[in-house]
């Protein structure tokens, strides 16, 4: 995907976003991030072919797109909406499961096949029959991306994918993706959650009208002034080990999820035998640091990778 | 708002699993020939039969009591205007004759599970526009429905209080404001679901695939209702000697 300085208005003149240029390779893993009202979803439904740029060029799959094949590239991505009721619209889960493939001129068995493989990956079997608007957010949630995953899309577009989910369906929704990614899909996700940020990408894009940063996750992340400013933060774990760097432990390098801070202590351990030592120290006016504590970290090299 | 039962009784009709077109027809012609029927006990046959197969459906007596009751009154609309016009007896066959219709479509309504029934119209080349327009007012109802709930619930979180009579100006200037927002929030729904739907490929028509085919089971639920129905015409015309 190929997006070369694209703009665009609201019809009331308002300007949502202004000489964008992106540009992501197959099997990419990309987040767009950026605060409220930056023009993220925007972006994202314009990556989509649904909104028409005033300006540039956006070439897909390494085709210009255009009104002639707008519906062949559009098969070829799948976009998942904030507000799965957005995009459920059939009186029954099954049903609107189909409609993609349907859509896409597969035969009867194909559908039918593609339709029970998402739903069983969504982790929905036994819901063919529901009826949506008796369904919680988090199942809603599953039917519509079961909805998107039907298509088995090249490119999936992710608009807030986290947003109002709960940890269990959050986490199932973060390990689907990575599945699908690690199969090829390339993934490109809307989000300020910036946990989601670590585990759904490996590039970012800072938004805020328009291309404020491009980086990978890290060098991003390291950037305090650059995220201040956008209004976004930092994951807390990272904020820990910062703070536990002013208190004397240096990890050689940040860790920006949970996992990457369980391989660096891990790491820490195994150079120094078995021990992560955090000296704490109170600094009182005009006196020389007391050591008030010393905590240790892990002893037992059984335990270390249970966290 | 409870809309929650729409679909309520259909799961569990023993006509359920049959082609919706085959309901479909079979009703619809019952219903044009019972318009047709002028006689009084020709149309109390009519009413009993439509009573009979409402049973055979498996269509619980409150469920039907409840849908007629909503009826009732044009029912009875029907049937005054008749009488100052043309007397007792028409009003009472007016009666009769929007009581069997109604119940029939009750029939329908309350054996088909709605999205079936939407399916059977399609089949039956019901102009693609109508039978969207039903479906989605039928999906988002519920959902504009929950919308207004909760828009209430934040009012009366802020102390509003409903209207209590058309001069309450202030309750009056709340509602008039809801509903507004209910339709400006409908229209920006509209508009992300027509994205949502181009991005799976809609362009304009709603494929899905039938699950319902016309069997010996149809047949035999079209064949007695049609054929009762020509019995009851022909007695309305005089053709059968009893009548």
């Amino acid at each position: 995907m190929d997006a070369q300085g694209l703009s665009y208005a609201y019809d009331d003149g308002t300007v949502a976003l202004r000489d964008i240029s992106i540009s992501i390779g197959k099997g990419e893993r990309v987040a767009i991030v950026g605060p409220n009202g930056a023009g993220k979803s925007t972006l994202l439904h314009m990556l989509a072919g649904l909104k028409s740029s005033s300006s540039g060029t956006l070439n897909l799959f390494g085709e210009p797109f255009s009104r002639k094949n707008e519906r062949a590239l559009r098969s070829r991505m799948g976009l998942l909406f904030q507000d799965p009721d957005d995009q459920i619209f059939m009186p029954r889960v099954w049903d609107d499961v189909a409609f993609g493939p349907i859509n896409r001129g597969l035969d009867e068995k194909a559908v039918k096949k593609r339709v029970r493989r998402a739903l069983d990956a969504a982790g929905l079997s036994g819901y063919d029959d529901r009826v949506p608007h008796h369904l919680s957010y988090g199942e809603k949630k599953r039917v519509a991306f079961a909805g998107v995953l039907a298509m088995e899309p090249e490119l999936l577009l992710l608009d807030e994918p986290t947003a109002n989910l709960d940890p269990r369906n959050r986490r199932d929704l973060l390990s689907m993706v990575n599945r699908l990614n690690r199969r090829g899909t390339t993934v490109v996700s809307a989000t300020h959650d910036m946990e989601a940020v670590t585990e759904l990408s490996d590039r970012v894009y800072v938004l805020n009208r328009t291309i404020v940063r491009e980086g990978d996750v890290r060098e991003v992340f390291l950037d305090p002034r650059l995220l201040e400013s956008n209004n976004l933060d930092i994951p807390e774990i990272t904020k820990l080990f910062r703070l536990l760097k002013s208190f004397g432990y240096d990890p050689g390098k940040l860790p920006l999820s949970v996992d990457q801070a369980i391989a660096e202590l891990t790491r820490t351990m195994d150079e120094s035998g078995g021990h992560v030592h955090l000296h704490l120290h109170r600094h009182a006016h005009g006196q020389t640091a007391v050591p008030v504590d010393k905590a240790s970290l892990g002893k037992d090299h059984g335990h270390e990778h249970r966290i | 708002m409870n809309l929650g039962n729409v679909d309520g009784h259909a799961g569990a009709s023993s006509l359920r699993h049959l082609d919706a077109r085959a309901k479909i027809i079979a009703v619809l012609t019952f219903v044009v020939i019972v318009a047709l029927l002028r006689d009084l006990r020709i149309l109390a046959f009519a009413l009993v039969y439509v009573l009979a197969l409402l049973a055979v459906a498996g269509v619980p007596a409150r469920h039907l009591a409840g849908k007629y009751v909503l009826a009732l009154p044009f029912a009875l609309l029907g049937a005054f205007s008749v009488f100052f016009s043309s007397g007792l007896l028409p009003a009472a066959a007016m009666f009769l004759r929007i009581s069997a219709c109604v119940l029939s479509l009750v029939l329908l309504s309350s054996a088909t599970p709605f999205f079936d029934l939407l399916q059977g119209l399609q089949k039956l080349r019901v102009p693609r526009i109508f039978v969207n327009l039903l479906l989605f007012t039928f999906r988002y109802l519920f959902v504009i429905a929950d919308e207004m709930g909760r828009m209430s619930i934040a009012r009366k979180a802020r102390g509003a209080r409903s209207g209590r009579h058309l001069l309450d100006r202030l309750g009056m200037r709340t509602i008039s404001f809801t509903a507004g927002m209910v339709l400006v929030r409908a229209y920006e729904r509209g508009r992300r679901m027509h994205d949502a739907l181009r991005s799976r490929g809609f362009d304009g028509q709603i494929r899905t695939l039938t699950r319902f085919r016309m069997g010996v089971a149809e047949w035999l639920f079209i064949a007695p209702v049609l054929a009762f129905s020509t019995l009851l015409l022909s007695a309305e015309w005089g053709l059968l000697a009893w009548a």
